[in-house]
């Protein structure tokens, strides 16, 4: 797998630039390899993209709706057309599985077709009238959007920012993620070139680089998708000029079974919504509350199925769970799990290596149950974000509802059972942004109209879905007097 | 003096506090104490809010109609009052702001509406939203967000806090309320009364200046700060909100320009145009703080304006004679002296206009004439900044294009006006505006623009709004359920 490391620019006015010092992107799966040499923007190529962004907003924002959406969709296509020439070099940056990141691509497209579809239907004023007055609620867009991405599903996460702000009529400059630049960033400059110069921007870098975009005087309102402890300082940051934000942030996401669930059909899919990408989303499922009747065999189904994971690098054939993208997290995770085996628990491991010789060259874990947990364990009332789930046999469903409610974290959760009346009424009673029923994720109608986004500490506000529009917009309200 | 009321913090149902307190005085006349105000420390903060938590996820269980049909009540309630006129609260509240009574009569009057309105637009706004396919069901519901500090500020306080109150309670949500220092008794005494349409905890009410405001945003189980006040205080709150993740809704300042066109009514306008900016002797945050005015009737119109102000009686608000009342408090009234000083050291032209109503007492009260600047130039302070008082720059312009690009050059973008009669010429020139609202013909809303404009600013005037369906999903979180049916 060896080659030349690729060396990744900025997007500024739809051409490759480059500004910053260069640091070294390696191969979660195996370390030896240097993916990229990525240019890290400083504050003057920081300032250079969004000027381009703020020179190109007049434009686009007078360009009609129907244009802004044709463009769109265009781009969207693009996206689809453009995904097998990056999905390789997406699993080499970030650990994930090419089929993974090639369902990705297309679920960006449909998000993209989304927006545009939620513009053309949502952006139209609201009019009032009667014998004194009329009052008309318009929905103008803002200016410059900073979009500032994660590594673990860049590509959908840039979309659900990028395609509403432009459909409203925006303009963008979007900072990837170090350990994720360089499938988006590709993805990006096709995107781009179906619209006026400057109305998307890219600039690659860390912390520093988001500091400059979020202090940038020009930026009208940051949307960031990561963690709490950014979003902390991303917000006391934007207090100085009071920029809007809006963050979708962890989650500690339980999947709750009731007495009546169907294991044939809850099983793959709890597996699924925990194992996908190595646990490494926002709203996979975090713990699992299981009714003491059903728990041997929802463990031993489980464990049945985990025993059948493949772990090694997401290049290598018959790979089901790639590494863990970063150090940092890796660390995190092998702490964790020294702990969580130090404390007496039942830690059940599962899978085979597929690449032996390259285990410790790369950030491999091996996937794992824990059963015999106490409910107030680390690992089930903090985020791991990783390939470890916590199995909590439950006795009194409504214990189980006040100990999650009790926690800071509110973004997705999900419940199973066959009354679905009854599993909607337990759905309604946890504090959370969303909630799937008979499942871990959204349906396509749910991709479609779920405003996706947490409460608590969470997130604010939503992506997604008319009400994800409404975050790229502010309103204009006006009122004649006859 | 033992005649001075003593007003505590209000904890469900319960009076509390026992710190030293501060004194609220008539703006009007210095020397007369109107209370003696028990300041929340942090500890009351706490018992504040966590009485709150525990009355909320009551309130939350309470059906909509019911928790609507209780704002309601108090709607009732806050209208009886405005009936009572100075025999009521409008008393309390006309001496602690200086606003003058059919001011704040209308004011608890609007915020009746406000109530009304806002439980109008609750009965669309909660109604959870089911869209289904063959394969699956989504259904978006809207809770309460949860326990809502709400920092209310002394100019309008009686509406400005029911436009939190209402949206709030109605949408399940328990309510912490911070006073303003120097307007905290018409608020307390009408929110103690009301308290009694809702389980005890629901409605708190803390007393204090900034570190109050701090303790509230910092707390971690308040879920959102809704503010009215201003940008500095607006920015320590976003700082502090961001530790615990809250969601924060601004109220803020404007520097809202009026753009008078060529075909204004002087005969029939100037009444309109004057209370749009002089309303509450300029003290409120979408009154014109600039006014643009064609050079064709620039003169004509100046004069016109000259001639309203020049009538007005500027006194103590419960004198019967008063027309314009005085500045709330004493740190604005300095502020705006220095605005008037720093002028006339620029250069400009300023005309103080109207007349005492017993010179005797002009000095005891924060007391000024309005004043007029004329030709100002756009760069002049009392033009860029947000005066917040009775000193209106009035700017001649040549070309329009020009007025639109100076109106959205600044940091604000609250309110705006435009004085026409050409309906779509008015309506053309209000989109090219970076403002929330834009007033055609009339500094103010419609009936119908009260229930239906979302009020609050872009820019750096606010973050979110305040009424209509926009206003009350500020009191809500979103919790969107995805039913896989196979």
């Amino acid at each position: 797998m060896a080659s030349e490391p690729i060396l990744l620019d900025h997007l500024i006015d739809n051409a490759a630039a480059e500004g910053g010092p260069r640091i070294e992107l390696r191969d979660p799966g195996n370390l030896d390899e240097v993916v990229a040499l990525v240019a890290q923007a400083d504050t003057a190529t920081v300032d250079r993209a969004v000027r381009s962004a703020h020179a190109a907003f007049p434009l686009w924002r007078d360009t009609p709706l129907a244009e802004r959406c044709a463009r769109l969709r265009a781009a969207a296509d693009t996206l689809v057309a453009a995904a097998d020439e990056v999905i390789a070099v997406m699993a080499r940056e970030s650990g994930m599985l090419p089929g993974t990141n090639k369902a990705e691509i297309g679920m960006a497209a449909a998000i993209v077709r989304d927006n545009a579809d939620h513009a053309e239907t949502s952006l139209a004023p609201a009019c009032f009238e009667d014998a004194d007055s009329t009052v008309e609620v318009e929905k103008v867009a803002v200016g410059v959007i900073a979009a500032i991405v994660p590594w673990n599903a860049p590509v959908i996460l840039a979309m659900r920012k990028v395609s509403p702000a432009l459909a409203v009529g925006n303009t963008v400059v979007v900072k990837t993620a170090p350990t994720a630049p360089i499938g988006l960033t590709r993805l990006l400059q096709a995107f781009a070139a179906h619209f006026p110069a400057g109305v998307i921007n890219v600039v690659q870098g860390g912390g520093e680089t988001g500091s400059a975009l979020v202090a940038h005087p020009l930026v009208a309102r940051v949307s960031f998708t990561g963690g709490l402890k950014v979003a902390q300082i991303i917000m006391k940051q934007a207090a100085a000029d009071l920029k809007r934000v809006s963050f979708e942030l962890g989650g500690n996401d339980p999947a709750i079974l009731l007495p009546d669930a169907d294991l044939d059909k809850a099983v793959p899919r709890i597996m699924g919504g925990a194992f996908r990408r190595a646990g490494q989303f926002c709203f996979a499922v975090k713990r699992v509350y299981v009714p003491r009747a059903l728990a041997p065999e929802l463990i031993a189904r489980m464990k049945a199925d985990l025993d059948t994971f493949v772990v090694g690098h997401p290049l290598t054939a018959g790979v089901t769970v790639g590494p863990i993208n970063n150090k940092g997290q890796f660390d995190y995770l092998l702490g964790l799990r020294e702990r969580v085996r130090a404390s007496g628990v039942t830690y059940l491991e599962g899978g085979t290596q597929a690449d032996p010789q390259l285990w410790d060259k790369g950030y491999y874990m091996m996937p794992a149950l824990v059963t015999d947990i106490d409910p107030e364990h680390e690992l089930v009332t903090t985020e791991q974000f990783g390939p470890i789930l916590p199995i909590v046999v439950y006795d009194d469903l409504d214990a189980v509802i006040d100990s999650i409610n009790a926690g800071e974290l509110g973004l997705g959760s999900s419940v199973w059972g066959e009354d679905l009346d009854a599993a909607l009424d337990v759905a309604r009673r946890i504090e959370a942004g969303m909630t799937f029923i008979n499942n871990a994720g959204t349906s396509r109608l749910g991709q479609r109209y779920m405003p996706f986004g947490g409460v608590k500490r969470s997130g604010i506000g939503r992506e997604s879905s008319p009400v994800g529009l409404g975050e790229h917009f502010a309103l204009h309200a006006m009122n004649y007097h006859k | 003096m033992s005649d001075i009321p003593t007003l505590r913090n209000f904890v469900a149902g319960q009076w509390l506090g026992e710190a030293a307190p501060f004194e609220v005085r008539d703006p009007g006349h210095r020397d007369t104490i109107l209370a003696h105000v028990v300041p929340a420390d942090a500890a009351l903060v706490d018992q504040a809010v966590s009485a709150a938590v525990k009355a909320q996820k009551l309130w939350a269980c309470v059906p909509v109609a019911e928790r609507a049909a209780a704002v309601l009540a108090a709607a009732d309630r806050i209208e009886a009052e405005a009936d009572k006129g100075l025999d009521g609260l409008v008393r309390e509240v006309v001496l602690e702001t200086g606003m003058l009574p059919g001011e704040i009569t209308l004011e608890f009057r609007g915020a009746a509406f406000a109530a009304r309105d806002n439980v109008e637009a609750a009965q669309v706004a909660l109604e959870p939203e089911v869209i289904e396919d063959e394969s699956s069901i989504v259904r978006i519901e809207r809770r309460p967000i949860g326990v809502v500090a709400a920092i209310v500020p002394w100019n309008a306080p009686i509406v400005l806090m029911i436009r939190k109150f209402a949206p709030a309670l109605v949408a399940g949500c328990a309510l912490v309320v911070k006073t303003p220092p120097t307007a905290p008794i018409g608020i307390t005494k009408l929110l103690a009364g009301l308290a009694e349409l809702f389980p005890a905890g629901v409605i708190n009410v803390v007393h204090g200046f900034g570190e109050v405001g701090a303790a509230l945003s910092a707390h971690p189980l308040v879920r959102l700060v809704s503010f009215t006040g201003g940008g500095v205080a607006a920015r320590a709150i976003m700082a502090t909100a961001a530790d615990t993740m809250k969601n924060v809704q601004f109220e803020l300042g404007g520097n809202d320009a009026a753009i008078v066109l060529d075909d204004f009514d002087i005969e029939t306008q100037i009444p309109m145009l004057m209370a749009g900016a002089f309303h509450r002797s300029g003290q409120f945050c979408f009154a014109i703080k600039r006014l643009y005015v064609p050079d064709a009737i620039y003169d004509r119109v100046f004069d016109a304006m000259a001639a309203y102000l020049d009538a007005q009686k500027i006194g103590h608000p419960l004198d019967p004679a008063t027309t314009f009342g005085p500045i709330n408090n004493k740190a604005q009234f300095d502020f705006l002296q220095g605005l008037i000083a720093r002028s006339r050291a620029a250069g400009a032209e300023l005309i103080e206009l109207g007349t005492p109503v017993d010179p005797a007492q002009w000095e005891t009260g924060n007391y000024m004439k309005p004043v007029l600047v004329r030709d100002a130039a756009p760069g002049l302070e009392a033009v860029t900044c947000e005066q917040f008082g009775p000193v209106l720059p009035v700017l001649r312009y040549h070309d329009l294009d020009a007025v639109v690009a100076q109106a959205n050059r600044t940091e604000y973008g609250l309110g705006s006006s435009i004085w026409t009669r050409d309906e779509g010429r008015g309506k053309a020139l209000a989109r090219r505006l970076e403002a929330g609202m834009t007033f055609i013909n009339k500094n103010a809303q419609s009936r119908l623009g009260r229930r239906h404009m979302p009020f609050g600013g872009i820019k750096q005037s606010g973050i979110g709004t305040e009424n209509a369906e926009y206003g009350l999903y500020e009191f809500t979180e979103i919790h969107a359920i995805n039913i896989h049916k196979a």
